[in-house]
């Protein structure tokens, strides 16, 4: 037998094969009982001894190009299949999916989530408290009394027993320095009740208030506090204005106005806390005081979302409201 | 308020365009709501409008924003002349203050032989029109003139119609009035009167009565310039559902030193434009209690704390002095003195505040903020959120609904009982606070239904209301799932059903750590009584959920079906941590077992008696066939039941599985008659 013709066969139906199967078919005409590596392997006994091993080492070479060439086709071969298999996997990928669920949580929530988690990341705790609200948390405790003329700022909502629908969170304040006294940090989300509907308002709306007590806390820091916020929710350095208001329950009182591009806008208001509503509390004045600010959440939102007419945001158009 | 900006500039003397005034007067606080060109005049002149605030009381006239840009712009309030024309009589009438502390200042004046059918001159109406206050009669124009200009509200009598004595006195119980704008009013005893022998005249500071009004025909009229107290009236015009620019004017406060100067300046006027011979003015007074200028002192280490500042005393001083406020200085202490028109000037604070007014609060530092900080755990808002923001993500969208609801509504669902009614609603839909957070979600579902959409998932956080358990209000989770798009995508033709949604729910409970709940038929009223269940946690009922009553579904006027759940949100929230369970290092066995049942048996009984036989190592069981023969003679059903079992202790055999095996078909055939199938 001519070992190099071998080698040439060898490689010569390797190169043929096409499958598994053929590779099998090969396995049994070379290395199969009567296979021609076998065969040859036969043949070593009837050699001269001397012959032998030269021999041997030739049959050997051939069983491992054999195995190599074994190896080799069998990942030609695999992958062959493979690619087979996947050329018949067709599916028209531009075919539609069913409707869409995005669900999503209403503009007013992610509004309020924006800026609670701001707050929150600051060390304010997150406080809510009762819409149905007593005359003292919503007005007495505030600076507010029965008849004071701030009452008619505020549209009040009665129900029976003397309890009202809250007219904004303060109350919150009060409730919170109650149940944590001070030094305290909260932020308060909620609903609202004020009898009024127009385009730019309705009877119910939203509100943050925020409260800050502490020693040594001054209107410098009151400013930057907010300044830092109103940079953060509309993403960008604004110019912010601070000009002087009115809130029974902080002195001084400011409002906060950014510039838009139609000019100044009314923000949210604010001021350091009114010494008698800290002493209501059981606060001394004298050692603590601090800053609110309190804000509308619809107004945020309307300016984030473009939303023109408030009663959109409660009417729940699905498309109005997923923005979509 | 409106001014017109020709009237304020004639009172200070500085030179500013209407931009600049703009700037000025929102740098002081009064808050400019709008300008506007008035008239058609060559003279191009402005209405200024003010939001007010309530406190500033003294703004309430052009004379009082005068000295506001007076101070801020450095300049001086222009001076004019108030002498009183010569007059030689006293006036006739007798006045007397029966309630001294109610009102210790009473100003009057006599005139005479008026025309008042003379024409005024220009100024005065458009300064009236700019005001927006109508045109009556001439003497009335006057006094109203003199309101805004001054700030000190004037009322004339006819000398005709009233007694020849005046008595400031709180009403009789029960005592009527017929006021000006012709209403008719009963009277309590906080009710402050102007009366004669007789009646009532004038509701104090607030209207006159309609007998004693000035007319076209009044030729002698009384005027009266007083000083009421304005706790006496505050919340009196609101009472009476009225508000006028005097009440306005009273319950902020008005100045109590302005009484004779602006009856001075009416009187004048009249005898210009209306002819009329005038008496002189008599004051009628309980000196002990006039207000007197309040005294307050400022510490100037609490004022520099307070602002973050590092002003000095006699910069303070320059500033409060520009307020007309007298300050002297006496080292760290500075001692003011408050004008009488400053009725919002009572504290420290409030000084403090005019300091930071006038620099400006933009020229104020701004400084970080060096303060503490606590470790919270987290509030019912994060868990809330959590929750909410699971839901979402399960492709359901957040809808808000108003509080409050027609009564209709409430009764048309039978949700009515012990709800919340609000006193003072708005319109009928607003009438009563929700007690169910169902009708909302139904509302949303029809504006969408009719505007087209056939399927959607929606959800709703919020409170409901009831007046038990002393008005508690609840937070609810509630969700709605409306499912009949009638052409469905190509590869997906399922309906959302009841088992989709009841997934739903165990995975909801799952993901919020809530493990141990069960489920129980359903006393939901709105939802179907068979395809409904209520969810409990330890024994306590935290929510249902269901496919709607058909009845419902005719209230609402959609005859389809929709899948409704509901929660009390609080119970959802996290109470415990739950520790992470090893998972078992053994191998599992698995066995199927079909049994076919000839009776109608709940799935949850043949569960339970499963689990029972099975075992603690059982760690699974599914039901993976169903199949149900619904016969007329002969109701049956096959279930198909894997189980998997697996110990954490030790490699299970087969043949103790066998033995397991053998217990549960016996107790299936024992307790449902089942039999096994091949």
């Amino acid at each position: 037998m001519d070992l190099a013709k071998l080698k040439q066969e060898l490689k010569k139906d390797f190169n043929l094969s096409k499958s598994s199967e053929d590779l099998q078919k090969l396995k049994v005409k070379y290395l199969g009982k009567k296979g021609k590596i076998t065969d040859l392997s036969k043949t070593l006994g009837k050699l001269d001894q001397k012959d032998r091993p030269i021999v041997g080492k030739k049959i050997n070479q051939i069983k491992t190009l054999f195995q190599d060439l074994v190896k080799s086709s069998s990942k030609r071969i695999e992958d062959f299949e493979l690619d087979n298999e996947i050329s018949k996997e067709t599916v028209d990928v531009s075919l539609p999916v069913g409707k869409i669920f995005a669900g999503g949580l209403h503009p007013i929530t992610k509004t309020i989530d924006k800026i609670c988690s701001y707050f929150s990341a600051k060390g304010y705790l997150i406080e809510e408290g009762p819409e149905i609200e007593s005359e003292y948390y919503n007005f007495d405790a505030l600076n507010i009394p029965e008849n004071h003329p701030a009452r008619d700022m505020h549209d009040t909502f009665y129900i029976d027993s003397g309890k009202l629908l809250r007219t904004h969170t303060s109350p919150v304040q009060i409730r919170s320095i109650e149940k944590y006294n001070v030094p305290l940090k909260i932020i308060c989300p909620g609903k609202v009740y004020r009898s009024d509907s127009d385009p730019t308002h309705t009877p119910m709306f939203h509100q943050i208030e925020g409260l800050l007590i502490d020693e040594n806390v001054n209107f410098g820091n009151l400013k930057k506090e907010l300044i830092d916020f109103l940079n953060y929710f509309f993403a960008k350095k604004l110019d912010v204005r601070f000009r002087p208001s009115y809130f029974p329950f902080t002195e001084p009182s400011a409002e906060v106005d950014i510039m838009d591009k139609n000019g100044w806008l009314e923000i949210m208001g604010c001021g350091m806390v009114h010494p008698d509503v800290l002493e209501m509390a059981g606060i001394d004045s004298k050692k603590y005081s601090g800053f609110a600010f309190g804000l509308g959440i619809e107004r945020m939102a309307k300016l984030d979302y473009s939303i023109k007419d408030m009663r959109v945001l409660f009417e729940n158009d699905l498309k109005e409201i997923s923005g979509s | 308020m409106k001014i017109l900006k020709s009237h304020l500039l004639e009172k200070v003397d500085a030179k500013l365009n209407v931009k600049q005034l703009e700037a000025e007067l929102t740098r002081l606080g009064l808050e400019v709501e709008s300008i506007e060109k008035f008239g058609n005049s060559k003279k191009s002149d402005f209405v200024i409008d003010l939001d007010l605030t309530p406190n500033r009381g003294d703004c309430f006239s052009v004379l009082g924003v005068a000295r506001e840009l007076a101070a801020i712009s450095k300049k001086e309030i222009l001076k004019e002349k108030n002498i009183l024309k010569k007059a030689s009589l006293s006036p006739l009438t007798k006045v007397k203050l029966s309630e001294k502390l109610a009102c210790p200042k009473y100003s009057f004046i006599e005139i005479h032989k008026i025309d008042n059918t003379k024409k005024l001159p220009e100024y005065i109406s458009n300064r009236l029109d700019a005001a927006g206050i109508n045109l009556i009669n001439p003497i009335v124009d006057i006094l109203n003139y003199v309101m805004i200009d001054l700030g000190q509200p004037l009322h004339a009598f006819d000398l005709d119609k009233i007694g020849k004595s005046i008595n400031v006195r709180f009403a009789k119980p029960k005592e009527k009035i017929s006021l000006l704008d012709g209403s008719n009013k009963i009277l309590n005893k906080n009710c402050l009167v102007i009366s004669d022998e007789k009646k009532a005249l004038a509701l104090a500071g607030i209207m006159g009565g309609i007998d004693s009004s000035v007319q076209r025909d009044t030729c002698s009229v009384l005027i009266e310039s007083a000083f009421f107290d304005p706790l006496v009236i505050q919340g009196k015009a609101r009472s009476f559902n009225i508000q006028t620019d005097s009440s306005q004017r009273f319950e902020r406060g008005v100045d109590f030193y302005l009484q004779q100067k602006a009856l001075i300046k009416a009187t004048n006027l009249i005898a210009d434009y209306l002819s009329g011979s005038h008496s002189q003015v008599k004051t009628i007074e309980a000196k002990k209690f006039i207000p007197r200028k309040k005294v307050l002192n400022i510490e100037l280490n609490n004022l520099n704390k307070k602002l973050g500042t590092k002003l000095k005393a006699v910069e303070i001083k320059k500033i409060l002095n520009s307020l007309e406020i007298n300050t002297t200085v006496k080292k760290d202490l500075l001692c003011t003195m408050i004008p009488s028109h400053r009725f919002d000037l009572n504290i420290e604070e409030d000084l403090i505040e005019e300091v930071a007014r006038m620099i400006g609060y933009d020229n104020l530092p701004s400084s970080e903020l060096k303060t503490f900080n606590k470790f919270f755990v987290p509030t019912d808002y994060q868990e809330t959120s959590k929750i909410k923001k699971y839901i979402a993500n399960k492709g359901f969208q957040e809808v808000i609904n108003y509080s409050f609801v027609s009564k209709k509504i409430l009764n048309d669902y039978n949700l009515f009982k012990n709800s919340i009614s609000v006193k003072n609603p708005l319109n009928e839909n607003f009438e009563v606070m929700r007690t169910s957070l169902l009708p909302g979600l139904l509302n949303n579902l029809k504006l969408n239904f009719n505007r087209g959409e056939n399927s959607l998932k929606i959800f709703e956080e919020g409170r409901i209301f009831s007046n038990k358990n002393n008005s508690k209000e609840q937070k609810i989770l509630a969700g709605l799932i409306f499912d009949h798009d009638g052409k469905k995508n190509w590869n997906n033709k399922t309906k959302f059903d009841f088992f989709e949604l009841k997934k739903f729910i165990i995975t909801l409970l799952n993901n919020l750590f809530l493990v141990d709940f069960n489920f129980k038929k359903s006393l939901n009223n709105f939802l179907h009584p068979n395809i409904s269940l209520d969810v409990y946690v330890k024994g306590k009922k935290i929510g249902s959920f269901g496919r709607s009553h058909p009845k419902v579904n005719k209230i609402v006027g959609i005859r389809k079906d929709f899948f409704y759940f509901e929660f009390e949100l609080e119970e959802l929230f996290q109470k415990e941590i739950l520790k992470i369970s090893e998972s078992s290092k053994y191998p599992s066995i698995q066995r199927d077992l079909s049994f076919l049942i000839p009776e109608n048996v709940e799935y949850e009984k043949l569960k339970a008696l499963a689990e029972k036989m099975a075992g603690n190592e059982l760690v699974n069981l599914k039901l993976f066939d169903l199949y149900k023969n619904s016969g007329i003679q002969e109701a049956s059903s096959s279930y198909a039941l894997n189980f998997t079992w697996q110990s954490k202790h030790k490699t299970l055999r087969d043949v103790d599985i066998d033995l397991v095996i053998e217990k549960i078909i016996k107790a299936f055939e024992k307790e449902f008659n089942a039999s096994l199938r091949s």
